[in-house]
């Protein structure tokens, strides 16, 4: 091991993964597997008032369309700034930005839950929204701590013109 | 807008001929050759980066040339002599592009290398490995996330003047 | 994906009868249309696979001209020799075109009926777009339109057309051969795309059930001596910002004729007819004149909030591929 520092060593995991035999998780063996995908909110900002499951549920090989109304709480992660997550998937009818999941397809093989998400008709009452990070930094939320650096010098960074910041 | 969604899947019997081997399969006519290959058959060497022809990860070659399995229909592909990278060597060897990659160091986490490994070998056979610059503009269709970029030139670059690659 | 039943084209004419059906769309390399397919833009419930037809991949290059099968691979007419000596413009935007899987992949036909890149009309949500749904609105117009065209564009639809080759041949004087449920015809290239005008979601001329089978180019000295010249954000794997296809028949360091076509800037290849006439007899080395030439053509740009740029860049990328062609740059 100590004759190694400062040589080229080639790594170990080299020849499986030249040869296509390094498996990566979506390529893990499983029997019986089904297939979900996301449908996802075409709003910024709003509020979930309507599914319309009629089309999709009778789609072939669809065996169950997941909503907030149908999805077990999820426990949220808020101890550790790094995996945080304050927004966690299906759990109620808010959309905070464009693109969140909003309802979820499982069916009996990729090609069917392909065709069935499009038909997941969803209705929003929409919300205005803003897109322009630097004209809400007022009422952004501070971090307690983010890596060692107290909330009054992120702040103070934030509003202070830099090369970055145009 | 007419739909099919009462519609039973239309699927289509076909035999892939793969890595010299003869498979007989019922694929969804919307099957790419990527899910067949990695679903039906195993052969998960291949990967699915973005499913949309952009990323190169999913590069096979079909009748000797590299072609993109995510934008082919199995369907397409009956009867036609695919290669994945399972099958640039015999099982237990490494092909001397494969050796090449471990050589120069041309991965990291891995997720691309296969795709390049079947466009390097393309690349060298169709002639276009002569410069530095000719190799990144023939190999530009695959992407690497982790930059392995010097190192994937310099491995394509030393198997270039190797015979019968 | 909508599901589909698919079938195998054994003669022309099947082919034709089958594509003439309602629904019903043809399939050569696919590396557009899966794309299509996946995005929800077309929903054909039948698939026509045409590779099994014979005769359609040919690559002829003689006296007379060019003559492209449909069905060849952009990498093939890309390397063929004689297509590099004779008619370099056309090799040079194929190379320059995509990715090296996708030149494998992708037919001459196929190409030319790509659809354009605009982000509005290929996301995969359905946005306000009438290319995707005639009358629902352009999405660009008040959005990002750093992508769209200076020229040809209409209050309907501001997208451009993304094929390099189609520049090429449009800048050379192609001609398509196409065959339909009423025969056989001919379509002068400048003639096969259309501009967007009241109804954005028809793109070129042909009818239901006509398939593209070949495109020719006549042989001359404008062929000989072009060039593709594609100015991008990368240096490969990327669409053009703007692209010149340029072919000229120069006496001494004089231009006796030259041709034209700009990509990247309109809904289809733009020639540059006035620009065209008034580089007779400008000398290749003077720079000035040959902007000069440019102004009448130019004076018909109208760039939108974000693609001003163009402007300038398509005029600076006209004169420099006219000096690499006439080997002055």
């Amino acid at each position: 091991m100590n004759g190694a520092i400062g040589e080229p060593v080639s790594r170990v995991d080299g020849p499986d993964k030249v040869s296509g035999r390094a498996r990566y998780t979506a390529d893990t063996p499983l029997a019986g597997v089904l297939h979900a995908v996301i449908v996802p909110a075409t709003r910024p900002k709003a509020t979930i008032t309507e599914f319309d499951l009629t089309a999709a549920s009778v789609a072939p090989g669809v065996i169950r369309i997941f909503t907030h109304r149908n999805t077990p709480k999820l426990a949220s992660v808020r101890d550790y700034v790094l995996v945080s997550q304050h927004l966690l998937p299906l759990q109620d009818d808010r959309v905070l930005h464009e693109g969140q999941p909003v309802a979820l397809v499982v069916a009996d093989t990729l090609e069917r839950a392909t065709e069935a998400a499009p038909l997941v008709k969803v209705s929003y009452r929409e919300e205005p929204f803003d897109a322009d990070f630097l004209a809400g930094v007022d009422g952004a939320e501070v971090a307690l701590d983010f890596l060692g650096s107290p909330p009054r010098s992120a702040r103070a960074m934030l509003r202070r013109p830099g090369p970055r910041l145009k | 807008m007419a739909t099919n969604s009462l519609m039973p899947s239309a699927t289509t019997a076909i035999t892939l001929r793969v890595n010299g081997q003869t498979h007989r399969l019922d694929v969804d006519n919307r099957g790419t050759l990527l899910d067949a290959l990695r679903e039906s058959l195993t052969f998960t060497g291949t990967k699915k980066g973005c499913d949309r022809g952009e990323c190169g990860s999913c590069t096979v070659h079909i009748e000797g040339r590299s072609a993109l399995s995510c934008l082919t229909l199995a369907v397409m592909t009956e009867g036609k002599e695919i290669t994945t990278i399972e099958g640039l060597a015999p099982a237990g060897a490494l092909h001397p592009v494969q050796a090449a990659f471990i050589e120069h160091d041309g991965f990291q986490c891995g997720y691309c290398t296969p795709g390049q490994i079947m466009s390097a070998v393309a690349c060298i056979r169709e002639g276009h490995a002569g410069s530095d610059d000719e190799i990144r503009e023939f190999m530009s269709g695959n992407l690497c996330r982790c930059s392995a970029y010097p190192q994937i030139v310099s491995a394509v670059r030393a198997c270039a003047t190797v015979k019968g690659i | 994906m909508q599901t589909f039943s698919y079938a195998r084209a054994a003669t022309l004419a099947d082919a034709i009868t089958a594509a003439a059906q309602a629904d019903t769309m043809v399939i050569a390399g696919g590396t557009e249309l899966l794309n299509w397919m996946k995005d929800g833009i077309v929903l054909p419930q039948r698939i026509v696979d045409l590779n099994a037809l014979s005769g359609l991949d040919q690559i002829v290059v003689d006296g007379n001209g060019l003559k492209l099968g449909a069905l060849a691979r952009m990498s093939d007419v890309a390397e063929h020799d004689a297509v590099k000596r004779d008619y370099p413009a056309i090799s040079q935007a194929l190379f320059k075109s995509a990715s090296a899987q996708i030149r494998n992949m992708a037919s001459m036909g196929g190409n030319l009926m790509q659809r354009t890149r605009c982000p509005y009309f290929r996301a995969e949500v359905e946005l306000a777009c009438n290319k995707r749904r005639p009358g629902s609105g352009c999405s660009a117009l008040d959005g990002e339109d750093r992508h769209a065209a200076i020229f040809g564009a209409s209050e309907h639809c501001i997208a451009t057309h993304p094929s390099d080759v189609a520049v090429a041949l449009a800048a050379l004087d192609a001609l398509i051969h196409v065959n339909g449920p009423g025969g056989s015809r001919e379509i002068p290239f400048a003639d096969f795309h259309r501009l967007p005008g009241d109804a954005p979601n028809r793109e070129t001329q042909l009818s239901h059930g006509e398939i593209i089978t070949s495109i020719e180019v006549p042989a001359s000295a404008l062929s000989k001596r072009s060039h593709y010249l594609k100015i991008r954000e990368r240096a490969s794997y990327e669409f053009a910002l703007v692209s010149a296809a340029v072919g000229l028949d120069l006496q001494g360091g004089a231009i006796r004729e030259a041709r034209i076509a700009l990509g990247g800037v309109a809904p289809k290849p733009w020639r540059l007819s006035a620009a065209e006439q008034a580089l007779r007899g400008v000398s290749l080395s003077d720079t000035a004149a040959l902007r000069n030439a440019l102004d009448t053509d130019f004076s018909q740009a109208k760039p939108g909030r974000h693609n001003g740029f163009k402007v300038e860049l398509a005029r600076r990328t006209v004169i420099r591929a006219l000096q690499t062609a006439g080997g002055v740059a």
